[in-house]
């Protein structure tokens, strides 16, 4: 039972009745009723705003367009993964908009009437040094939810240098090419320690969750957590998410790698790391309807229970961004963020999405197939 | 089940706009369109308040490429095709389009490489195919894009429309020209692809030099469509010659003319003339081509199609509307009733009259961007949406 967004009650036995003529009442048909998702990390807004490089679209169109999307795959909080300082993204994207318009703007749609909740995951990567002092005012403004620190410079993380080398090599350019493009990146300079420190404790000292992005190494964890860093975010390898998991850290990997069946690069297998104990949270990465599919491969796939599963994307992601005492799972006193879904022919369909008590979306298939000519 | 009641909608039929007025559905077909309240007793009726909204015929979209991105949004991270079909489905019923022809290309080297998909095209062809067919949301239909340098594939395309796989057949030749070698167009044809010029320039050359299918294969192609009564379209006309030609060999679309001169040729001759949505919204060419918000106002464009973003069409319609480029019955015309006659489904598609299919929209205008509230296809209520209310709850302040 929901009131005023709330879940005030919750009952093992078939039905709870009430007398109240305002409230809605729905028959679930033995459907999952489990929390909504939430993503900490999904890409999606860049590429909504600009589906193709140069083609930039409306942000708020792009906006409201997008959380529709993300609402139909069961996500009920979102944190919209913007970069910042990531000059190679920017090259990518042609976008005519600068980085502070697309953060502002979104923000600002997320404060009006939406149909999800909405939160800004910042990236930054930390050879953007011209931006290093817009990540203190973007969190001064309010717009920062979430921050967490890349480095794609070639050579470590998620680009070995051979890998990188073949990566840009698919492109179509010549082996010097790829060599002088890396020295290039490696050229770049870089924020120092002392300014990641500075800036960590601030956000620290706001009260934000921060993330390390691509960490490759046990000795980088390990330096990440000394530093107050409590989210280790696609580790690339099973050692170092077994030491975010030792450290007690929140180690997070993305659901397209286990609905695909493994990394388009060749790096971590969420679905082992997951098995072993050494991953407990899923975000989207690039492809948002990834996460539901997921839980319910790994639960079918018998890697985890179901709870066990649904907690990956629920009540572990609420914990890594400490809002896990307002939603997250389906307990009394909980914002009702809640997904209504239909599991038939190993294919989970999301028929409702509850975000604060409010059915946000509701689909249903339809019985007849329709012949589409004018012959008939 | 599919009976409906909506009241209190305003309704935007082919003509005119019905305030207050109210619609009938029975077993998914429109059974009555009038401009006062209805009521009936029978229980079988499932009743909508419309609440002043806009009532509008589900969307047709003719061309958009986004399954394919959907199955493998990044070069060569491929994901379940059933998946992905599913999730663009449901994707279409959020932003409007009822029925939807998914366009997938067929012989286009460039394509595939872009891809670099673990799927063949037959495998995507065939298991889309399947999809389509099963209970879904939306109706699902299938666009061969076909590639005229895949000669390879010339007889994949007949067998895909012997099976009864393709509603639509375009021709796309994206063999690049004299031009492509010199100037800007060289430099940004070498930036997209981060090549050196002489790469470039060799790449552009290795393509000019690829051979197309034969005039008299092309005839023969265009004959067997037609008497499978498949509309054919054309893709990326760039002169009015290609377009007179196209003409009389019996093509009857002219999908995204590149320049006015070319949309108005198509339109003289009596094509469909199919734009893209996504250069209405954006408010022109991203490429510097025709601008589909002009060519709509002069009557040369009269099909918008979505073409890589799908929420496109919806939001153009009530731009073309604002900026008094359209009537609202004429936009909507655009994105519905004109694309139902040029796929040949207009006798059960693509506006709100009796006898036809209820597939329905109801639109909110009052915010700065349209708000979809509901999607009904064939009568079954497919997509509903609303907007939650900021509560003292509210964990997010």
């Amino acid at each position: 039972m929901i009131k005023n967004g709330i879940i005030t009650d919750i009952s093992t036995t078939r039905s709870l009745s009430i007398d109240h003529s305002d409230v809605k009442v729905f028959d679930a048909h033995g459907n999952y009723l489990m929390p909504g998702i939430i993503d900490i990390h999904t890409d999606a807004m860049d590429v909504e705003i600009n589906p193709r490089s140069s083609a930039d679209f409306p942000i708020n169109v792009a906006f409201s367009e997008l959380e529709r999307r993300m609402c139909g795959t069961g996500i009920t909080t979102v944190y919209h993964s913007l970069h910042l300082g990531y000059r190679d993204a920017e090259f990518m994207l042609k976008s005519k908009y600068s980085r502070k318009q697309v953060f502002e703007e979104v923000h600002q749609a997320s404060k009006q009437s939406t149909m999800i909740h909405n939160k800004i995951h910042l990236r930054y990567e930390i050879s953007g040094t011209d931006d290093y002092s817009m990540c203190f005012e973007l969190v001064e403004k309010g717009c920062v939810d979430l921050f967490s620190f890349m480095d794609h410079t070639p050579g470590q993380g998620q680009y070995p240098l051979e890998k990188f080398i073949a990566m840009v090599q698919k492109r179509g350019i010549t082996r010097e090419q790829a060599m002088a493009e890396i020295e290039t990146r490696v050229k770049r300079s870089r924020i120092k320690q002392v300014q990641i420190n500075d800036l960590t404790r601030f956000l620290l000292s706001r009260n934000i969750a921060i993330a390390s992005h691509d960490d490759d190494s046990i000795e980088k964890v390990e330096s990440n957590h000394a530093n107050g860093i409590n989210i280790c975010e696609f580790p690339i390898n099973m050692e170092t998410a077994k030491r975010a998991t030792d450290l007690n850290m929140s180690v997070v990997g993305g659901a397209s790698n286990i609905l695909r069946g493994g990394s388009t690069g060749g790096n971590l297998n969420v679905r082992d790391a997951i098995e072993q104990g050494y991953m407990n949270t899923l975000c989207s990465d690039y492809y948002p309807p990834a996460i539901l599919h997921s839980v319910f491969m790994l639960y079918q796939q018998g890697v985890l229970s179901l709870p066990h599963a649904v907690n990956l994307a629920t009540l572990n992601a609420a914990k890594a961004v400490n809002i896990h005492n307002i939603t997250g799972s389906i307990e009394i006193g909980k914002v009702a963020d809640i997904i209504l879904i239909q599991y038939s022919n190993g294919f989970p369909t999301v028929l409702k999405t509850i975000a604060s008590g409010n059915i946000s979306s509701n689909y249903s298939l339809k019985q007849q197939v329709y012949e589409l000519s004018n012959q008939v | 089940m599919n009976d409906l009641i909506i009241n209190n909608a305003c309704i935007v039929t082919p003509a005119e706009v019905i305030k207050n007025g109210s619609v009938v559905v029975v077993n998914g077909k429109i059974v009555e369109v009038s401009d006062s309240t209805k009521t009936n007793d029978s229980p079988n009726f499932q009743r909508i308040d419309a609440g002043g909204k806009y009532l509008l015929p589900g969307i047709i979209d003719l061309h958009t490429d986004a399954i394919d991105l959907e199955i493998c949004p990044r070069p060569g991270a491929d994901f379940p095709i059933e998946v992905a079909f599913r999730e663009l489905e449901k994707r279409m019923c959020g932003v409007g389009i009822t029925t939807v022809f998914h366009s997938m290309h067929l012989g286009s080297r460039e394509y595939e490489k872009e891809l670099r998909s673990k799927y063949s095209r037959m495998d995507v062809f065939e298991q889309v195919f399947a999809a389509c067919n099963k209970h879904s949301l939306i109706n699902n239909k299938i666009h061969l894009r076909y590639e005229s340098t895949g000669v390879d594939e010339y007889d994949q395309c007949i067998e895909l429309v012997k099976r009864g796989y393709i509603s639509f057949f375009s021709f796309m030749d994206h063999t690049p020209t004299e031009e492509l070698l010199t100037g800007e167009k060289l430099k940004a044809f070498a930036a997209r692809y981060r090549l050196s010029e002489d790469q470039a320039i060799a790449e552009i050359k290795a393509r000019m030099a690829r051979p197309g299918i034969s005039k008299q294969k092309k005839s023969e192609l265009i004959r067997f469509l037609k008497e499978k009564n498949i509309p054919i379209a054309s893709h990326d006309d760039r002169t009015t010659d290609a377009v007179e030609e196209n003409h009389q060999t019996g093509i009857s679309i002219s999908e995204f003319p590149i320049t006015m001169e070319v949309a108005k040729k198509a339109t003289e001759l009596n094509m469909d003339s199919i734009g893209g949505a996504a250069n209405v919204l954006r408010g022109g060419s991203n490429i510097g081509n025709l601008k589909v918000q002009d060519a709509v106002g002069q009557r040369i464009i009269n099909i918008l199609c979505s073409d890589y973003y799908p929420p496109a069409i919806l939001h153009s319609i009530f731009i073309l509307h604002k900026n008094n480029i359209l009537s609202l019955p004429e936009s909507v015309n655009i994105a519905t009733l004109n694309p139902a006659k040029a796929a040949k489904i207009d006798r059960l598609k693509g506006s709100i009259e009796k006898g036809k299919e209820a597939d329905l929209l109801l639109v909110d205008t009052s915010n700065s961007v349209p708000m979809l509230y509901t999607t009904i296809v064939g009568g079954n209520i497919s997509g509903e949406y609303s907007l939650k209310q900021t509560s003292v709850y509210e964990c997010y302040n």
